[in-house]
C-alpha cells in the first residue's frame, strides 16, 4: 500500500516540475499565474484565478443611464455580463476598436464581468517577491502592486476593487 | 454548519413544515366533526412520532419532548380511544401545540434560538392523558390481559424472524438511525421488538448497533419481506441479514429479550440448522425488492410520488431551457443554410421545434404550484378569529387546484392572510344576532376563490358581511386628509381606492387582529410587486369582495419589442394600452416645457425615452416615431418610441447583480431578455418607469 502511493507522489512534482519549465523556461517557488494586458499603453496584470476566459469581437447592448465605463451588457452563451472598459474605469480616455481589443471576462466574488482592454499580452509567472508595493503618492487606485519583470513593468490590478 | 449538515437541516425544515400543515388540516377537519376518526388518530400518531424522531436526531430538544408527549397521548387513544371525553380542550391544545412547533419551526429557519417554554402545553397534555388513563384504569385491566392472553396464543403458532442490520462505518448517530428506521417500518407493519431496545434514549447504544448490528424482530414472514424492502431502500446501510428462529427459540425467550447469542453467531448456526439464513448479503435476489415497493405502495394508497426540489436548480434548468429555444430558432433559421432546399434538414428541424416547445412547457409546468397550501392555512385563520371574536364563520374554498408559478405563490401568502383577516374583522357581522335580524345565515362565510383567465389568475376574497360604509370611509379620509378632490365627485370606486392608501384603517379599536392602519396598502404593495392589480366592490348590507389579478409567471413575458436608436427595449404587453402616430399640433405643452397629448378627454405626459434614457437616434420629430399609451395601476403616460418590432413571449432573465448596485431599478429597468437572435433586449418597468421620468417633470 505505502510503496504504491509513494510513486505517483513523486511521479507528480517531477511531471509538474517539467511543464512549468517548458512554458516558462524558468522555475521560482511561490509564485502565481498572472494574466497580463495593455490598457492606454500601460501594462497591466491580474491574477488568472479570476480570470474565466477572453472574447473577441461581441455584440454590446447598451445600458442606460449606467455610469460611462460599463459600456453595456453581452449575452455570453445565455449568461448576462456586464461589460466595463478598463481605460474609462481608470479614467483614461476611450480609443478606437482595433483587431487586437478584447474583453476579458473575470469572476469576482461570483460577480462575472467582461474587462475590455486594448490588448491581451500572455500569462506570466510573477514570484511574490518580485512584487512590490505601489508608491504612496500613486494615483492609480486599483493598483495594489508593481512588479518589474524581464524589462517590463506591470501594475498589478485589484480585481476586488475594480467592481466597488 | 457543512454542507450535508445544512442538507439535512433543509429537509428536515420541509418535512416539519408539510406534517405541521398536514396536522393543522386534519385537526380542522376533525373538529368540524366533532371526533377524531381512527385515521385522524393513526396519522396525528405518525407525525408526531416522526416529528420527534427526526427533531431528536437534530438536537432540537424542545420539539422533540413535545412531539413525545402528544405521541404518548395519541398512543393512548389509539389504543384505548377515549378522546371523546376530553372534547375541546383537546383541540385546542393540539392547534396550541401545532402552533407551538411552527413558532419554534421559523425560530430555525431564521436562525434564532429555540425557545424552551413549553412547561404549560406539555403538563396540559400530560393532564389529559392522566385522566384519560384514570378513566380506563379498570378497562385496561382487562384489555391487557386480553392483549397478553392474545398474544401468547399467537406466539408458539408460528416461528418469529428476525433481520439484522449493519450501518455504514463511521456514518454516526447509529442509535438514532436505527431509531427512524423502526419509525419507517413501523408505518408499514409491526415490529415486535428491536434490539438493542433503549435506542431513542440511550447514546451508547449506538456503539452496540456498530458492532452487533441492530435486530428487529417480526412475527410474521410478509412483515419481515416489507422491513426488508424497506432497509434496502434505506440511505447508509451497509448491509443486513435475515433469519428466521425456530419455534423452540422463538418460544424460549421473552420479547424483551431476544436472543442475542443467536444472532451473534448467525453464520455458524445457520451451518448447524438451528437458524436458517433464508436471505443474506447481498441483497440482489429479485425476490424481495420486487415484492416490496408494491406492498410499500398498497400501504400508502395516498402517498403521492413527489420529490422535493430546490428552487435555484428549477431556475437555472429554465435558464438552460431558455438557451435552447433560443440557439434552435438560430441553428434553424441560420443564414448560412438559406435558399437550400433540405427536405430531411425541414423535417428534423420542425421535430426538434416540437420538442423544445414541449420541453418549455414541462419546465414551466413544474414550477406552477396550486395555490391550495396557501388557501388551507386560511382555514386556521377563520378558525381562530371566529372563536376569538366569537362571531360563527366558516371558509369555503373554489378553485385550490388553480396553478399560478411558485414564487408568486410564495407572496401572495400573507396579502390573502390579510384579507382573510379583514373580511372576518370588519366585514361579517359583530354577532350572530345581528345577521339573523337581516335575514342572513347566522354563520357568517368567507369565500376564497381562484380561476385562470388567459395569463392571470383571478383570486377574490369575498365576505357576506355588513359591505362598506362608503360615507364612513371619505369622513375617515377627510380627517387624515387623504382626499384630493371634493368628496361628491367621488365614485363608489374611487372611494373603495382609497382604502388601499398608505395608512388608512376605518377600524377606530385596534384589535389583535386588524386595524393598526398597515393594511391595504401593504397588500397593495405586495400584489404589485409581482405584477398584480388590488380591486374592491362592495355593497351595504350584502358584503365585499377584494379581487386580486396576478399574472401566472414572472418568468415568461409576452412583450412589445420596440427600438429606440440601436437599442431594443421590451415592454409588457399587458402595460400598452394602445399606440398610435400623433400629428406636432396634438401636442401640448405644460409650462415647464413638458409634453402632454389629450386622449380619452385625459392628458397623459409623453416621455421621449430616447431623451430620458440618453440614446442616439435619428428619429426625434414627434411625427416620425411611435407613441404608446402605457398603464399600470393607476399611472398612465404615454412613451416615445421610434418603432414597433412586434409582439414577442420573453423569458425574463434578470441583470447581473453588480449592475443593480446603480440603482438602475428605479430607473424603469426591470430585467433583460434574450431575443431570436442572440441579441439582448432591456425590459422596461413601466411603474418605476413612471416615477423616475413622469414625477420629476
Amino acid at each position: 500500500m505505502m510503496t504504491q502511493l509513494s510513486q505517483p507522489n513523486q511521479a507528480a512534482p517531477n511531471d509538474l516540475f517539467y511543464e512549468e519549465e517548458e512554458e516558462t523556461q524558468e522555475t521560482v517557488s511561490d509564485s502565481r499565474k498572472y494574466l497580463t494586458f495593455v490598457s492606454n499603453g500601460l501594462g497591466f496584470a491580474i491574477p488568472s484565478d479570476y480570470v474565466i476566459e477572453i472574447i473577441n469581437e461581441h455584440n454590446i447592448t447598451h445600458l442606460p443611464r449606467v455610469p460611462g465605463y460599463i459600456k453595456g451588457i453581452i449575452n455570453l452563451r445565455g449568461q448576462i455580463i456586464p461589460i466595463m472598459d478598463a481605460r474609462l474605469r481608470m479614467g483614461h480616455p476611450e480609443s478606437a476598436h482595433t483587431k487586437e481589443t478584447c474583453i476579458i471576462v473575470i469572476s469576482v466574488n461570483e460577480n462575472s464581468i467582461g474587462l475590455f482592454v486594448d490588448k491581451v499580452l500572455h500569462m506570466i509567472d510573477i514570484p511574490d517577491d518580485a512584487i512590490s508595493e505601489p508608491p504612496v503618492n500613486n494615483n492609480q487606485e486599483f493598483v495594489n502592486g508593481i512588479t518589474h519583470l524581464n524589462n517590463v513593468v506591470y501594475l498589478l490590478l485589484d480585481c476586488e476593487l475594480l467592481l466597488k | 454548519m457543512d454542507n450535508s449538515m445544512q442538507n439535512m437541516l433543509e429537509m428536515y425544515l420541509y418535512e416539519t413544515n408539510t406534517m405541521v400543515e398536514q396536522l393543522d388540516e386534519i385537526l380542522l377537519e376533525a373538529e368540524n366533526v366533532g371526533t377524531f376518526s381512527v385515521e385522524n388518530i393513526n396519522e396525528i400518531f405518525r407525525i408526531m412520532h416522526t416529528i420527534k424522531g427526526s427533531s431528536a436526531m437534530m438536537q432540537f430538544n424542545p420539539l422533540s419532548t413535545l412531539a413525545h408527549q402528544v405521541e404518548n397521548l395519541f398512543f393512548f387513544m389509539r389504543e384505548n380511544g377515549g378522546h371523546n371525553e376530553i372534547g375541546h380542550d383537546l383541540f385546542n391544545a393540539l392547534f396550541r401545540a401545532s402552533d407551538f412547533i411552527k413558532a419554534q419551526i421559523s425560530n430555525i429557519e431564521n436562525n434564532e434560538p429555540l425557545s424552551d417554554d413549553i412547561g404549560g402545553l406539555t403538563k396540559e397534555i400530560q393532564a389529559m392523558l392522566a385522566s384519560l388513563q384514570n378513566a380506563q384504569a379498570g378497562e385496561d385491566v382487562k384489555s391487557e390481559a386480553q392483549e397478553a392472553t392474545a398474544s401468547e396464543a399467537e406466539q408458539p403458532n408460528g416461528s418469529r424472524f428476525c433481520i439484522k442490520v449493519f450501518f455504514d462505518e463511521g456514518v454516526g448517530m447509529e442509535n438514532l438511525r436505527s431509531f427512524m428506521l423502526v419509525n419507517t417500518i413501523k408505518e408499514s407493519c409491526p415490529i415486535d421488538a428491536y434490539e438493542p431496545a433503549e435506542i431513542e434514549t440511550d447514546q451508547s447504544t449506538a456503539a452496540q448497533i456498530i458492532e452487533q448490528g441492530f435486530i428487529m424482530y417480526f412475527n410474521a414472514k410478509d412483515d419481515l419481506d416489507m422491513a426488508i424492502g424497506i432497509v434496502e431502500s434505506s440511505l447508509n446501510i451497509r448491509t443486513y441479514e435475515s433469519m428466521e428462529l425456530s419455534q423452540a427459540e422463538a418460544g424460549a425467550p421473552e420479547q424483551a429479550a431476544p436472543p442475542e447469542p443467536t444472532s451473534e453467531k448467525t453464520e455458524d448456526k445457520a451451518a448447524a440448522g438451528d437458524t436458517a439464513l433464508v436471505h443474506a448479503e447481498p441483497p440482489k435476489p429479485g425476490q424481495a425488492p420486487a415484492q416490496a415497493p408494491a406492498a410499500q405502495s398498497q400501504a400508502h394508497p395516498g402517498k403521492q410520488n413527489l420529490i422535493s426540489v430546490n428552487l435555484t436548480k428549477l431556475d437555472k434548468l429554465m435558464d438552460i431551457v431558455g438557451e435552447i429555444v433560443i440557439t434552435e430558432s438560430m441553428v434553424t433559421s441560420s443564414p448560412d443554410i438559406q435558399g437550400f432546399k433540405l427536405d430531411s434538414f425541414t423535417k428534423s428541424a420542425r421535430q426538434l421545434r416540437k420538442l423544445t416547445d414541449d420541453l418549455q412547457d414541462t419546465v414551466m409546468s413544474i414550477r406552477m404550484v396550486p395555490v391550495s397550501g396557501v388557501f388551507q392555512k386560511m382555514n386556521r385563520i377563520v378558525r381562530d378569529m371566529s372563536q376569538a371574536l366569537d362571531r360563527p364563520a366558516k371558509l369555503v374554498v373554489v378553485g385550490a387546484e388553480t396553478e399560478v408559478d411558485k414564487t408568486i405563490v410564495d407572496s401572495i401568502g400573507d396579502p390573502i392572510m390579510h384579507m382573510v383577516r379583514n373580511a372576518m374583522d370588519h366585514g361579517i357581522e359583530e354577532s350572530a344576532d345581528d345577521r339573523v335580524a337581516v335575514g342572513k345565515d347566522p354563520t357568517g362565510t368567507v369565500t376564497l376563490s381562484a380561476q385562470h383567465t388567459g395569463g392571470e389568475v383571478i383570486i377574490s376574497i369575498e365576505d357576506d358581511g355588513r359591505g362598506i360604509n362608503t360615507q364612513k370611509v371619505l369622513d375617515k379620509a377627510r380627517d387624515q386628509g387623504l382626499l384630493i378632490k371634493p368628496e361628491s365627485e367621488y365614485s363608489q370606486k374611487e372611494i373603495l381606492q382609497l382604502l388601499l392608501l398608505p395608512g388608512f384603517s376605518t377600524n377606530e379599536n385596534v384589535t389583535e387582529f386588524s386595524g393598526r392602519g398597515v393594511g391595504m396598502d401593504v397588500v397593495k404593495k405586495n400584489i404589485e410587486k409581482v405584477g398584480g392589480v388590488v380591486s374592491m366592490t362592495s355593497e351595504i348590507g350584502r358584503g365585499t369582495v377584494t379581487t386580486l389579478n396576478i399574472p401566472l409567471t414572472l418568468a415568461i413575458v409576452d412583450g412589445m419589442e420596440i427600438v429606440v436608436g440601436d437599442s431594443i427595449f421590451t415592454i409588457p404587453l399587458h402595460n400598452i394600452r394602445s399606440s398610435f402616430k400623433v400629428a406636432s399640433q396634438d401636442i401640448i405643452y405644460d409650462s415647464a416645457g413638458g409634453e402632454m397629448i389629450c386622449r380619452m378627454e385625459s392628458f397623459y405626459p409623453i416621455v421621449r425615452l430616447h431623451e430620458f434614457y440618453g440614446l442616439e437616434t435619428e428619429v426625434t420629430g414627434v411625427e416620425e416615431g411611435i407613441v404608446i399609451w402605457i398603464e399600470a395601476g393607476d399611472k398612465s403616460y404615454c412613451l416615445f418610441v421610434d418603432r414597433l418590432l412586434g409582439e414577442q413571449q420573453v423569458v425574463v432573465k434578470p441583470l447581473p447583480n453588480y449592475l443593480y448596485a446603480f440603482n438602475i431599478k428605479k430607473l424603469g429597468i426591470a430585467g433583460c431578455t434574450i431575443l431570436g437572435d442572440g441579441n439582448i433586449s432591456i425590459i422596461l418597468d413601466i411603474p418605476s418607469l413612471y416615477e423616475a421620468a413622469v414625477s420629476r417633470i
